[in-house]
């Protein structure tokens, strides 16, 4: 099929795009790391009893005393076969240790994206729906109220009133360990989720009702009314499906948001994903998996918009042909 | 409807008006436009835009409201058919949308939704009114035929971009017919395309009235366009009717200045008879949050009197003209050209 062979060319020419980006965001990542003071050294400077030949032995094991640019062609070189280098902490294969972190933040942020898409798809198609009505108008105070609050302070108030007052949802952790029953793996997912969740409903609400708002005056609106089609119909086949083409580019959009909106979410509910690996790694100044995090963020990044780029494509007739 | 009356007209207006509540005070779009439309008869409106051409339009299909905003306030009385259609429940307006008034918008592009094909807006229009989806797919085929787009089972599927400006309006023609109306509105269906595409869709829509023996509005802002399709003429500007009668009374023994103007601007034969040099109207259409006292047309009418400007003219039949030619002028436009003439 001839939409099959574009959809291809699309997703080639989108990741060789993607791979120049991926380079220059790793590049800048790098170098920044380099030439903060101290250094990637730092944690070894600090250590008390360490001489001035322990660290240049350190720092010629480590490939540090070779010129920048070099050191940057290595690390590239082998991040592309898979090496990311080694924890300085416990000498753990940086890749497995982000790998064995990403699964609890991304289930955070999928339970938060369900959360998120649901309510704000609702408040924002029955707020525009009755603009200026009074749902219209409390649900527009409350996300500006959202939207105010820092993600940490939101998460602290949440476990303060749901886990220390009322005692209906764990204060933090995934689960106790041993338990791995789904139920308590979901009950422990509530609080954190209900927060990463509520926040970004606020970012969905806003763009779905300023959607739906500029599509209920478009003239294809009036053209369905004039035909006679229920005012149902209209508001689902005709207004919808026109309203959540930008809610897909939205998606690709906001990933990063949402990504440290999970690395906070995490840090204050101590949820044992990337955000918290990523917090203990600044404290140890573990270097390679710093750097390690900065390249997974990016590539999830990068690959987040590369799929809304594609699904816009795929759902807007407008654009398959070309 | 066993007891219908042979004579009853198929719309009948009265003194509908229009306003839409703004920050800036109320926009009067529409005052107090009253006529009568019958099975089979087509009608021109036309006007320099902005004269309240398809607010009437929208106000009569009770598709105002529902605009957002504060919503616009109509008054007066609407009669399809013999029933009241102001005030009427949304149910109800709805169950006459598409079936018995068919509706084509001006322009082609925005008025189809660009994610949906071709083929299932115009079955849209059929599975509104009760018909199965089977058949209503079956049937948007027939009308892509009927209003002449090749390949119409390969064209249904798709999307109205991949259409030129003529063959989309083609389609909007389409969806209005679909239901085979007893009135199909047309709100200046033409005006986005080219003269050589709008002959076409002309031709189109007066095989398509015999072939379905609909009443027809056409709106335009062109004189031209409206000799070549209607039976009666009616020249709105400032949301009234300034004059109204059989194209040729109109065309040829024209009472309202308006309507001069109008006349005079046509490029071309037809409008040569009018004129010595082509003019367009001197002025600009007034402000409809405060019209004029009286004419509305006064204060760019060189043959305006004081009386004019006080006191708006009824609409009334020319007491030496064909029947059913109505103006609504406090001057006598035949003497006035005939003074200047002798000057
Ligand atoms: N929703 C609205 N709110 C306020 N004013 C409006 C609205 N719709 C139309 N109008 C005004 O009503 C007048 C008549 O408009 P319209 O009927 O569209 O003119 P036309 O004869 O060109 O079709 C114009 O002055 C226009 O600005
Ligand atoms: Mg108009």
């Amino acid at each position: 099929m001839a939409l099959a062979q574009l959809m291809l060319r699309r997703i080639w020419s989108r990741l060789a795009q993607s791979l120049v980006l991926l380079g220059i965001v790793s590049m800048v990542g790098f170098s920044l790391l380099h030439l903060t003071p101290g250094g990637p050294l730092s944690q070894f400077t600090d250590s008390p009893g360490m001489t001035q030949a322990d660290i240049e032995r350190i720092e010629r094991q480590l490939g540090l005393d070779q010129p920048l640019p070099l050191q940057y062609l290595r690390w590239a070189g082998n991040l592309v076969v898979g090496d990311w280098g080694r924890s300085y902490r416990d000498d753990a294969p940086v890749l497995s240790v982000i790998a064995g972190r990403m699964g609890q933040t991304f289930k955070l942020m999928l339970a938060a994206s369900l959360i998120a898409m649901t309510l704000g798809l609702l408040l924002g198609v029955f707020g525009a729906l009755r603009q200026h009505g009074r749902f219209d108008r409390g649900a527009t105070l409350a996300t500006m109220v959202i939207l105010s609050i820092p993600t940490f302070w939101f998460g602290l108030l949440v476990i303060y009133v749901f886990s220390q007052r009322l005692g209906w949802i764990p204060a933090g952790n995934a689960a106790p360990v041993g338990d791995s029953g789904w139920l308590v793996a979901l009950h422990h997912l509530l609080g954190p989720a209900f927060v990463l969740g509520l926040v970004n409903t606020a970012v969905w609400s806003r763009y779905m009702r300023s959607a739906v708002l500029e599509c209920l005056g478009q003239d294809y609106v009036r053209t369905a009314r004039a035909k006679g089609v229920a005012p149902w119909r209209v508001v689902v086949r005709h207004v919808l499906r026109n309203a959540w083409l930008p809610m897909i580019a939205l998606l690709g959009l906001e990933l990063p948001s949402l990504l440290g909106g999970a690395l906070v979410t995490e840090t204050v509910f101590t949820w044992p994903g990337m955000g918290r690996l990523f917090y203990d790694s600044i404290a140890n100044r573990d270097y390679p998996v710093i750097l390690g995090m900065l390249t997974f963020s990016a590539i999830l990044v990068i690959l987040g918009n590369l799929l809304a780029d594609l699904l816009y494509g795929l759902a807007d007739p407008r654009l398959r042909r070309r | 409807m066993t007891t219908k009356d042979t004579t009853a007209p198929l719309l009948e207006i009265r003194d509908l008006a229009v306003h839409f509540p703004t920050p800036g005070g109320a926009v009067r779009a529409v005052n107090g436009v009253s006529y009568t439309l019958r099975a089979g008869e087509t009608l021109g409106i036309v006007g320099e835009s902005g004269s309240g051409k398809s607010v009437h339009v929208l106000a009569l299909l009770g598709l105002l409201a529902a605009r957002g905003g504060a919503g616009a306030i109509v008054s007066g009385s609407v009669r399809f058919e013999g029933q009241e259609l102001i005030g009427r429940d949304e149910p109800a307006l709805r169950a006459l949308r598409g079936r018995r008034i068919g509706v084509v918008f001006q322009d082609p592009m925005s008025s189809l939704n660009p994610v949906l094909t071709v083929g299932e807006q115009i079955a849209e229009a059929l599975t509104s009114h009760g018909l199965g989806r089977a058949a209503a797919t079956r049937r948007a085929l027939e009308l892509l035929e009927l209003v002449g787009i090749r390949e119409p089972q390969r064209r249904a599927r798709d999307y109205p971009h991949q259409f030129s400006g003529g063959m989309r309006q083609r389609v909007m023609i389409a969806i209005g017919i679909a239901c085979e109306p007893k009135l199909l509105i047309a709100d200046e269906p033409t005006t986005a395309l080219d003269v050589t595409v709008q002959a076409q869709v002309l031709d189109l829509m007066r095989d398509l009235r015999k072939k379905l023996g609909m009443a027809m509005i056409w709106i335009t802002h062109d004189m031209g366009v409206v000799a070549g399709i209607a039976e009666t003429v009616q020249v709105m500007y400032g949301g009234r009717i300034l004059e109204r009668g059989p194209v040729r009374a109109v065309f040829h023994d024209t009472r309202n200045a308006y309507t001069l103007g109008l006349l005079q601007s046509l490029p071309g034969a037809a409008g040569a008879a009018h004129r010595s040099r082509l003019t367009s109207i001197p002025g600009q259409p007034p402000d409809m949050t405060r019209p004029p006292p009286g004419d509305p047309f006064a204060p760019r009418n060189r043959f305006a009197t004081p009386r004019c400007f006080e006191e708006v003219p009824p609409l009334a039949q020319v007491p030496d003209g064909a029947p059913g030619h109505l103006v609504a002028a406090w001057y006598d436009l035949r003497a006035a050209l005939a003074a200047e003439a002798a000057a």
